[in-house]
């Protein structure tokens, strides 16, 4: 088996919106996959469809060679509506929704122990979910959707509401777990996280996806060919006669007013061949403290997409 | 393990969670358990807490009786009163040392945990009487009557015994006719209600005894002249001849039905608040990861359906054991069980389905008001048609509605219970027949619904969007 999930020409209109449009993509087995997009993009309907929760109008999905109805229990689910049993206990809570997953209950109490101890939360078996905390319950919530170690999993938005201690915690149990093996796709608006986890990003915006690569494709793909100087001389001194250097498209000031970002014009190599001669130039005109290029993060590759398609819409919707 | 195997066992697991967080929680268990078994306790101790409180009627009666005959007539009637309790006593007594203890006397062929003939709630009278013939006396005796040395002073006027007075033609003075119609009695303050009541009925009884000495009139065969008989209605069929308890025959129905009522509604209601607490809690998304909507719909099912029964079986064995009591067991038999279980399987599948599709379809028990109709319907309709059925179970009414699918177990039972005919068996294999394909087709169409509905947010769905949701892939 080569893909864990497999979407084909899948849309999803609900009533006059159209929540999901022809999109396409895989997941190969094994990857950790993050899955990108703006509010309302149609990432947790994706989700839905791929845990057959809710059923696309057209094309079709392939979970794990198969339906995910089929493999219910090889796929753990976290969705982005956090839910608990208020009243239950919390050992009895994941007990339930393991033995809901095909779990045998011997050796279940241990495995149970276990990960709650892996997640910070020794001793709260016996208490009720509604005793415990939102981030606390968020946490339950993952357990259940892992304990029964799915060959995949499905988390939607399972960094939000959790403090950033809570949150890198949970993003090292999600990289060791995709370490163990297992394929995990999720959701998410931390970008950063998505970075930092990821070997391959689907990005989707109005319900199409406009991004489905590994992390250094895309880097390359939406470089900005941009170098970022940091000038021992006045700053503004320095922009002025950089614009007249060969190859510089143009100069603005960066969050830091004594660095500069320099875009440059596509033809100008700013990779390992880039010209003695730029450097030299730039240097003639003051010396730099320091040079680098700059990388774009996904957070550049999100607004940069994000915001064109928004200034495309609003431009169709003014004409 | 196959997958329909794991399926089952899905199920399994949720109906066992549907059963511990609704049957085996301090409230049911208070609720539906604790109350019938306080009330039965009740009714147990109800009598002896009374013939332990009343207090007796003791100490000394003065009997202001010109005639005397009054007075001689009530030391005879507490005469027969104290025998007749005597023998009552002699005979639990007797009784008591029977196997089991005596509790239960072998009657009619039934069994009856009655007591013999010993009216818990008589009051014990222990009278001494003072009888006074001159009414003079009376201001002395209130004097003794204050003082607390007399429990009550009757004042029996000769008036009262004249059986020959016409009152119509009698001077028309108020307090004239009182004497030919009424006694003084006057008592203490402290005088409990029961005693002045067992007091009045033993001096009434002694007047209209003594009118009838005066009159010459035998008073047993005046008193039988005028006991309207009572009626032992036999129905005779071609299997013989069985004797009618018409009240009881009245009661039956509406006790089957209502069993069938309670339990059927409060596992609908648990399963439409437990649903409708799923989804408010956003559990159901995560419950669906796990298992098919069908599966969680079944689980849900099955598990109220233990409760249900467990609800039919405790009250219904308590009615049952109630007929044994007062031996009436014979009109209950083992078909008229089957059956009624029968019955009680379609009703609870249809409305707890129904519960089931509602509290998918809304956010919060409000929303499930405007939606609750068809099943208020199904539940309403057969109190209406209690009593047109148990009058005439063979009508036209009766075996027309006892074929429409949602009213088919209550009047079924109805008309089952109180017909003194056995309802034609073909009557019997269309009911079971429709109601087992109505239960199926509302089973099919509620899982819809509950599918769609349990991922539903926001506004609840008018019952038009319901039926669209029944054709959504």
């Amino acid at each position: 088996m080569n893909d864990a999930i497999h979407v084909r020409g899948v849309s999803k209109r609900f009533g006059e919106v159209q929540a999901v449009d022809g999109i396409e993509f895989v997941v190969p087995a094994g990857s950790l996959c993050g899955f990108l997009g703006p509010n309302g993009a149609g990432k947790s309907t994706t989700i839905r469809m791929i845990m057959s929760i809710i059923y696309p109008d057209s094309g079709n999905i392939s979970v794990l060679d198969g339906s995910a109805l089929d493999h219910k229990d090889g796929i753990g689910y976290l969705p982005e509506e956090r839910g608990v049993y208020r009243k239950m206990r919390v050992g009895d809570f994941i007990k339930y929704m393991a033995r809901l997953k095909g779990m045998p209950s011997r050796g279940l109490g241990k495995r149970i122990d276990d990960w709650l101890e892996r997640m910070d939360l020794e001793g709260v078996q016996k208490r009720k979910c509604q005793e415990l905390s939102k981030g606390m319950q968020q946490k339950i919530q993952f357990i259940s959707a892992v304990i029964h170690e799915p060959e995949l999993i499905i988390l939607d938005e399972p960094f939000s509401g959790l403090d950033p201690v809570n949150a890198r915690l949970l993003g090292r149990t999600i990289k060791a777990m995709n370490d163990a093996g297992r394929t995990i796709i999720f959701s998410t608006h931390v970008l950063h996280q998505a970075e930092q986890l990821c070997d391959r990003v689907l990005m989707i915006n109005k319900g199409r996806i406009v991004i489905d690569d590994d992390l250094d494709t895309i880097r390359r793909r939406h470089d900005p060919r941009t170098l970022r100087v940091r000038t021992a001389m006045d700053a503004g001194g320095f922009k002025e006669q950089a614009e007249r250097v060969a190859g510089v498209r143009s100069i603005r000031f960066g969050e830091d007013p004594e660095v500069l970002e320099i875009a440059m014009d596509d033809g100008i190599d700013l990779g390992e061949g880039m010209s003695h001669e730029l450097i030299e130039a730039l240097n003639t005109i003051g010396s730099m403290r320091s040079l680098e290029i700059k990388t774009p993060t996904l957070d550049d590759v999100f607004v940069e997409l994000v915001g064109t398609t928004i200034a495309r819409v609003e431009a169709s919707e003014t004409t | 393990m196959s997958t329909s195997a794991n399926g089952l066992r899905k199920i399994v697991h949720i109906a066992w969670r549907e059963i511990r967080y609704t049957a085996l929680t301090p409230a049911f268990l208070l609720g539906v358990v604790g109350v019938p078994i306080a009330m039965l306790g009740l009714i147990v101790l109800y009598p002896l807490l009374l013939s332990q409180e009343a207090r007796p009627l003791e100490g000394t009666l003065a009997i202001v009786d010109p005639s005397g005959l009054v007075g001689t007539q009530v030391e005879i009637i507490l005469e027969e009163d104290r025998l007749e309790e005597e023998a009552a006593k002699k005979l639990e007594e007797t009784l008591k040392k029977l196997p089991l203890d005596g509790a239960l006397q072998n009657a009619g062929g039934g069994m009856s945990l009655f007591r013999p003939n010993i009216d818990l709630f008589k009051t014990e009278i222990n009278l001494e009487l003072l009888v006074v013939l001159d009414p003079e006396e009376l201001p002395r005796l209130k004097d003794r009557l204050q003082a607390g040395e007399l429990v009550g002073i009757a004042v029996i006027p000769d008036e009262l015994l004249d059986v020959t007075a016409d009152l119509e033609a009698l001077p028309d003075d108020e307090e004239l006719l009182a004497r030919h119609e009424s006694f003084e009695l006057f008592l203490t303050q402290d005088s409990a209600p029961n005693q002045t009541n067992a007091l009045e009925d033993v001096l009434k009884q002694a007047v209209v005894e003594t009118r009838a000495q005066l009159g010459d009139i035998d008073y047993e065969t005046v008193q039988r002249i005028l006991t309207r008989p009572g009626v032992r209605a036999i129905r005779v069929s071609e299997s013989g001849e069985n004797p009618e308890n018409i009240k009881i025959r009245m009661i039956l129905p509406i006790v089957l039905m209502m069993l069938l009522w309670v339990s059927t509604l409060t596992s609908g209601n648990y399963i439409l608040t437990s649903t409708i607490e799923e989804k408010s809690n956003r559990v159901m998304e995560v419950l669906l990861s796990a298992v098919s909507p069908m599966q969680l719909m079944t689980g849900k099912l099955l598990g109220q359906s233990v409760v249900a029964s467990f609800m039919m079986v405790m009250y219904g064995g308590m009615a049952i054991l109630g007929l044994f009591a007062i031996a009436m067991a014979d009109l209950i038999s083992v078909g008229l069980i089957v059956l009624s279980l029968c019955y009680f399987a379609i009703a609870y599948f249809m409305v707890a389905s129904i519960m089931a599709a509602i509290g998918s379809a809304v956010n919060d028990l409000r929303d499930a008001q405007s939606l609750m109709g068809p099943a208020m319907i199904i539940l309403i309709l057969p109190m209406i048609l209690w009593m047109p059925i148990t009058n005439n179970p063979e009508s036209a009414l009766a075996v027309v509605t006892g074929f429409i699918p949602p009213l088919i177990p209550f009047v079924m039972i109805l008309r089952i219970a109180s017909s003194s005919e056995a309802i034609p068996i073909w009557q019997i294999v269309l009911s079971l027949t429709l109601g087992g394909l109505s239960v199926v087709a509302m089973l099919w169409m509620c899982a819809r619904i509950f599918r769609v509905g349990v991922l539903m947010q926001g506004k609840p769905p008018s019952p038009l969007e319901l039926l669209r949701w029944m054709r959504y892939r």
